[in-house]
């Protein structure tokens, strides 16, 4: 029985605003799934990764270098937006034409957008996790002349 | 072999752990070995606000701290008396109020205090008022007693010493209290506002409030699940954390001590029990039943690979675990837990692995030392392959899973392979083979997890010990005194000086998640005046605040990927030409700088209320425009436009405010009504005008304002009824507007765009109405109707301003 597998990305900020629903499977055309409407665009996701906390830390999105894709991009670095990405896996022989109801979830991902690179013809967003080790702080304040006056010498 | 673990507290080693209150090593920073009778010591600006994170439930937990002063007083009665009073700062957010009896000073129940959150504990004023008493030596009192501070969202405690007579110095020792209730959390628990020994719910607490995770990136039913299991297996967590590190590392160093272990699954951050669990958070001690069963049939040929762990990282070991004995209102005891596997290890080697920092349990001190033995001992192997997706595909860290071949060689019988493991690392390649990398998961004869097993089994001796105190108490308030006193506190007001200290307020625990970044306002120049700003970027802010250039205006530039500031000491940010009123579904328009050389960079910021700015547009080169959503309403959006031309760059600000249209307007004058609702501001003036001889009587209404058009579900709707028989509907002002038709008895609505192009709107008959669907910015437009027929006398037109229109 063959396997094919579907992509699916939505761009959104932390308030939960969506700016953008690709996927990358139903060519030149756009699906519903989950109430929702996707347009196509090429991209690709490489591997995902469940493991450790040190693990998947994260995934690069590639995509032709148009001007959808460059802006998107550009705006998701600058705002910091999260990515989601979903991967179903699916018998194309049932339908391939539109998403299956009874297509299976194997694999998502929810990052920040952290990096980005480019060139003539591509462009690619890695997305990651806001944990970096430096700006983590624990505890995460520190004491300001604001916070205790200038302090005393005992 | 029988697993059978024996924990014991040597009797021989009683003596020296009863009056071992040794300091530990500088980075565990165990508040046990802190010395009692010590001077007071003081913060230094700079310093970790610390954070005491407790519950005392039953006759465990709670944590006995040592605050530090940030303001003192000091004076003499006439008998040379000295009464020190310190201000301590308790611990970042909210903690349960202390009682009488929980407050020290050295080590005895003395003085008087009161405890209060969010501000200024006390109503004294820091200062050395020691005078020469006739008689006696000037006591030494420190010189350098502070300044009131804000102690904004934090847990404070004034504390003051009894009078200490003279020749005596114990007012100067070291103020010790016992937090039953530490800093306050949102539980996963029960969703509560309160105290919490989870250590889930401090890792929740320290991904938002320190690393600053998105919600949409933690794993919540992973971090439920976590609090579920510690709760349900009694490993609590009662710490105070004083001495900076990082999140990643605190979860690395303390997680494995919970059972736990840090997890990323499809992104997101959370924990897992490093053991098998049931659904209501028990350690699963029945037969495992792996959820995928993997043979020749599923693993890729020659993807097989098989690690060996070392012997000499297998060889049996005594887990020396120490934890902390915390007495109801009083100092705790180091205590020591040694696990063992039975028959091995009499004389050791020894691992110490110290938890007093957090453990109060020793069931919990017990069972984690049976897991660290039996994880080592038992655990021979892990394995590695390759797999082509099938239905094993959903299959995500922390399951179990059965690996079973045969190894067929020829001339000798098959040798299988056949074990349980526990998924650590799956893999989803974009070529859909699946990559596993798992743990073995020792089982006995029955099926069930020896490392389960041992952990479960592990008890404690049960034994508890006294404090040891023994001498005349010197405690003047009781040990039996649950009174808490009242509150009281200073209010600081720094009059209309919002930056007093020239510091950027850089925290608020109350604040909930901060996007990062943040916008610096530094305010109207120089150090003082102006709104205290959050820290975006780190230079920009500095060299903005102290120079005052960025903070020309009332707010300052996007903190992230902000210019060169090559432009301090500029002119600060000047009002662009744009802006005005917008509503929602109405655009922005966009910007073309102009061809002059420079370099013109677009910022845009959305400020709604008291929330942090969200920078959420950058482009050099030009500005897009934006259509304004409905969740903007009440927000400002403001464009920056920052001009380089090689020298100091320029900026400049338009602001947009996002205004809802309200109120309702309805005319009907002549034989056409219109009607819709007004915009607030918003005014219609009426005139009467001949646009040219094919129209007569033309009425019109004039009005600037922009629009409230909207595209997002609320048509921006404006009805026209007329009783004449009309031809058809002109619109004449660009850049919008409507076109006649030409139709006779009927009338067309167009919307014309400024390059011709148009598009129908509606089409109306006689006596008709239409409702038009529009989205304009910035015009006005106007209707008329022409009669063709003959039959109208006059005709009246109408210019309004759709800003006046409810979209």
């Amino acid at each position: 029985m063959p396997l094919a597998q579907s992509q699916y990305l939505r761009l959104f900020d932390a308030a939960g605003t969506t700016y953008a629903r690709w996927q990358s499977y139903y060519i030149d055309t756009a699906v519903s799934w989950q109430g929702a409407s996707w347009q196509f665009q090429q991209f690709a996701a490489d591997g995902l990764t469940d493991g450790t906390a040190d693990d998947g830390d994260s995934i690069t999105i590639q995509a032709p270098a148009t001007n959808v894709i460059i802006e998107a991009f550009q705006n998701a670095l600058a705002a910091g937006w999260l990515a989601e990405l979903l991967i179903y896996q699916f018998d194309p022989l049932i339908n391939n034409s539109t998403p299956q109801g009874g297509q299976t979830l194997i694999g998502g991902y929810v990052g920040q957008a952290v990096a980005a690179k480019a060139t003539m013809t591509s462009f690619a967003l890695v997305l990651g996790s806001a944990l970096a080790p430096v700006g983590a702080q624990v505890p995460p304040r520190k004491l300001t002349t604001l916070l205790m006056g200038q302090g005393c010498r005992l | 072999m029988t697993l059978e673990i024996l924990t014991s507290d040597p009797l021989a080693l009683l003596a020296i752990s009863a009056g071992q209150v040794q300091a530990p090593e500088a980075e565990v920073g165990s508040p046990v070995g802190r010395s009692l009778d010590s001077p007071q010591e003081a913060h230094r600006i700079g310093d970790p606000v610390p954070i005491v994170f407790a519950r005392r439930v039953g006759s465990a937990g709670g944590i006995m701290t040592s605050p530090k002063a940030t303001e003192a007083r000091f004076e003499n009665d006439a008998n040379n008396a000295v009464t020190a009073s310190y201000h301590l700062i308790l611990s970042e957010g909210q903690v349960d109020l202390l009682q009488v009896r929980d407050v020290f000073q050295r080590a005895c129940r003395v003085g008087t205090f009161s405890q209060t959150y969010n501000r200024r504990a006390g109503t004294w004023d820091p200062g050395n008022f020691i005078v020469q008493r006739a008689g006696y030596s000037l006591p030494i009192c420190p010189y350098y007693c502070g300044t009131i501070g804000a102690y904004t969202g934090m847990s404070t405690l004034s504390f003051v010493s009894g009078a200490i007579p003279d020749g005596f110095d114990q007012w100067n020792r070291q103020v010790h209290a016992f937090i039953r209730g530490g800093m306050w959390v949102t539980r996963l628990e029960d969703d509560v506002l309160g105290p919490s020994n989870s250590f889930a719910d401090l890792v929740l607490w320290l991904m938002k409030r320190s690393a600053r995770v998105p919600d949409a990136v933690i794993d919540l039913p992973a971090m439920e699940a976590a609090d579920t299991f510690l709760r349900a297996n009694g490993l609590t967590c009662n710490c105070e954390i004083r001495d900076s590190s990082n999140l990643p590392e605190l979860i690395a160093r303390w997680a494995p001590y919970f059972l736990l272990t840090g997890s990323r699954s499809g992104g997101k951050r959370g924990l897992r029990p490093l053991i098998p669990t049931l659904a209501n958070g028990s350690i699963d001690t029945g037969a495992i039943v792996p959820a995928w069963a993997f043979g020749e049939g599923t693993i890729i040929p020659g993807t097989v690979e098989i690690d060996y762990i070392d012997r000499a990282e297998r060889l049996p070991f005594v887990a020396q675990v120490i934890w902390r004995q915390q007495l109801e209102s009083d100092y705790g005891i180091i205590r020591t837990v040694e696990v063992r596997l039975a028959g091995t290890a009499a004389d050791g080697p020894y691992e110490s692995h110290d938890l007093s920092e957090f453990c109060t349990s020793e069931l919990h001190a017990a069972r984690v030392g049976a897991y660290l033995v039996a994880k080592r001992v038992y655990t021979s192997h892990t394995i590695r392959f390759s797999a082509r997706p099938g239905g094993h595909s959903t299959l995500q860290r922390g399951q179990i899973i059965r690996v079973r071949f045969n190894r067929l060689a020829e001339g000798s019988i098959p040798a299988v392979h056949d074990f349980l493991y526990r998924l650590e690392r799956v893999t989803k390649t974009l070529a859909g083979d699946l990559s596993y990398e798992a743990t073995h998961l020792p089982i006995d004869s029955q099926g069930r997890s020896l490392i389960a097993l041992a952990v479960a089994n592990a008890q404690g001796t049960g034994i508890t010990m006294s404090s040891n105190r023994t001498g005349i108490t010197c405690d003047v308030n009781s040990s039996g005194d649950t009174t808490i006193p009242t509150e009281t506190w200073t209010d600081v007001d720094f009059g209309t000086v919002d930056n007093p200290f020239g510091e950027i307020v850089t925290f608020d625990p109350d604040y909930g998640v901060i996007d990062p970044g943040l916008l610096f306002n530094g305010g109207d120049g120089g150090l003082s005046g102006g709104v205290p700003g959050e820290f975006g970027d780190v230079s920009g802010g500095l060299s903005g605040g102290v120079s005052g250039n960025i903070g020309g205006g009332t707010s300052g530039i996007p903190g992230d990927s902000m210019p060169p500031m090559d432009y301090e000491g500029g002119a600060g940010i000047g009002s662009g030409s744009g802006g005005g009123t917008v509503g929602p579904g109405g655009s922005i328009p966009p910007i073309t700088p102009p061809d002059d050389g420079c370099t013109y960079t677009y910022k845009a910021v959305r400020v709604c209320g008291s929330s942090p700015p969200n920078p959420f547009y950058t482009q050099v080169g030009g500005y897009n425009g934006y259509i304004v959503d409905p969740s903007d309403l009440g927000c400002q959006i403001r464009i920056y436009t920052i001009k380089d031309c090689g020298d100091e760059p320029v900026v400049s600000e338009d602001v947009w405010d996002v205004k809802q249209c309200s109120g309702t307007y309805s005319d009907a004058t002549g034989d056409v009504v219109v009607s819709g609702q007004k915009a607030t501001g918003g005014g219609l003036t009426r005139v009467t005008t001949t646009v040219d001889a094919t129209w007569v009587d033309v009425v019109v209404f004039t009005g600037g304002g922009v629009a409230c058009g909207s595209t997002y579900g609320s048509p921006s709707t404006f009805v026209m009824t007329t009783t004449k028989e009309i031809a058809g509907v002109r619109r004449n002002v660009t850049p919008l507007g409507f076109e006649r038709c030409g139709s006779i008895g009927t009338a067309a609505i167009y919307l014309v765009y400024a390059d011709g192009t148009s598009t129908e709107l509606a089409v109306v008959g006689p006596f008709g109405g239409a409702d038009v669907q529009d989205v304009v910015t910035n015009a006005s437009f106007e209707v008329t109707f022409e009669c063709l027929s003959g039959t109208c006398a006059s005709m009246d037109g109408y210019c309004f301003d759709p800003s006046d229109y409810i979209p």
